[in-house]
């Protein structure tokens, strides 16, 4: 007996989740043994020697056998930390953002970025997936600055305008350039 | 690369009986709302071009329409557990994940 339904007729659903870009590789699950060379099991989905105990029951092979989702993953899968949360800029090219600076970082499903750049606000267009990230199409409003907070800004938008990937260790994201070079340091709000 | 639909927008498909080897579907995108088909056999899912009304939208109605919008195009396959449906591209990375409405 199948279990599972080989037909979608008729049911309804809602969605839950949503990729943000079809390129993405999934994150987070790494094989229980290390050093196998295999990535995450649901990148794999074909791969028939993977690591990992995998139940495999027989008859549903064709649909999900071979796709089980990571244990720790609640329902709605790994979410991506960098559209979890807004961050704020506490470095620049290595120098420290002053505190009364406002300057913001807020990525949304729609590939899209916005922000206060410590006086006016930006937006942009942002084209990521696990590693790498390239900012374009920014924009700001053009309200007139402070001389300090002026500065940090045409550094913040330069620093964004050249980011190739960012790498988010707990609550800490740094964005680097082509080179590697660290662009920005952030830190999640609140 | 996933996130929760925002706060207060709904998105959601729907399967109907098949016309001519062809699924109908409907549905919402989280602002407009669509019908259209879909050719399925078990694991597989294509969506077929789709008739949407016209709203304007704006905010996370709208960036959620284009996301959603985004997924039909790039669905190959698909799997199903219980309630839960698992959109994903001919990669087979997921994108988008659906729950059976009660």
């Amino acid at each position: 007996m199948i279990r599972l339904p080989s037909k979608l007729v008729p049911a309804a659903f809602s969605f839950l989740a949503l990729a943000l870009a079809a390129c993405a590789t999934p994150q987070v699950y790494v094989p229980p043994q290390g050093g196998t060379g295999i990535g995450p099991q649901d990148r794999a989905p074909t791969t028939p020697d993977k690591a990992g105990p995998t139940p495999v029951e027989t008859g549903d092979a064709a649909s999900d056998g071979s796709e089980k989702e990571p244990p720790a993953a609640g329902p709605e899968g790994p979410l991506v930390p960098l559209l979890d949360s807004d961050w704020i800029v506490t470095e620049l090219s290595g120098a420290p953002v002053p505190d009364s600076i406002n300057m913001t970082l807020s990525f949304y499903i729609d590939r899209t970025i916005a922000g206060i750049s410590g006086c006016n606000r930006y937006s942009g267009a942002a084209d990521m997936d696990y590693e790498t990230l390239r900012i374009t199409a920014l924009v700001s409003t053009g309200v007139n600055c402070p001389a300090k907070s002026g500065t940090l800004e045409r550094d913040f938008l330069h620093a964004l305008g050249d980011s190739a990937s960012y790498r988010i260790d707990g609550p800490a994201l740094q964005i680097m350039g082509r080179d590697g070079q660290v662009l920005a340091k952030l830190r999640t709000a609140g | 690369m996933h996130r929760p639909l925002p706060a207060g927008v709904t998105a959601a498909l729907a399967f109907h009986q098949p016309a001519d080897g062809a699924e109908q579907i409907s549905g919402s995108t989280g602002c407009n709302r669509f019908t259209g088909t879909a050719n399925s056999k078990p694991g597989e899912l294509h969506f077929g071009v789709l008739a949407l009304t016209r709203m304007a939208c704006v905010g996370a109605h709208q960036s959620t329409e284009n996301a959603v919008l985004d997924v039909f195009q790039q669905t190959a396959a698909y799997t199903r557990s219980g309630p839960s449906l698992t959109l994903r591209d001919a990669g087979g990375n997921i994108l988008a994940r659906l729950q059976r409405a009660s």
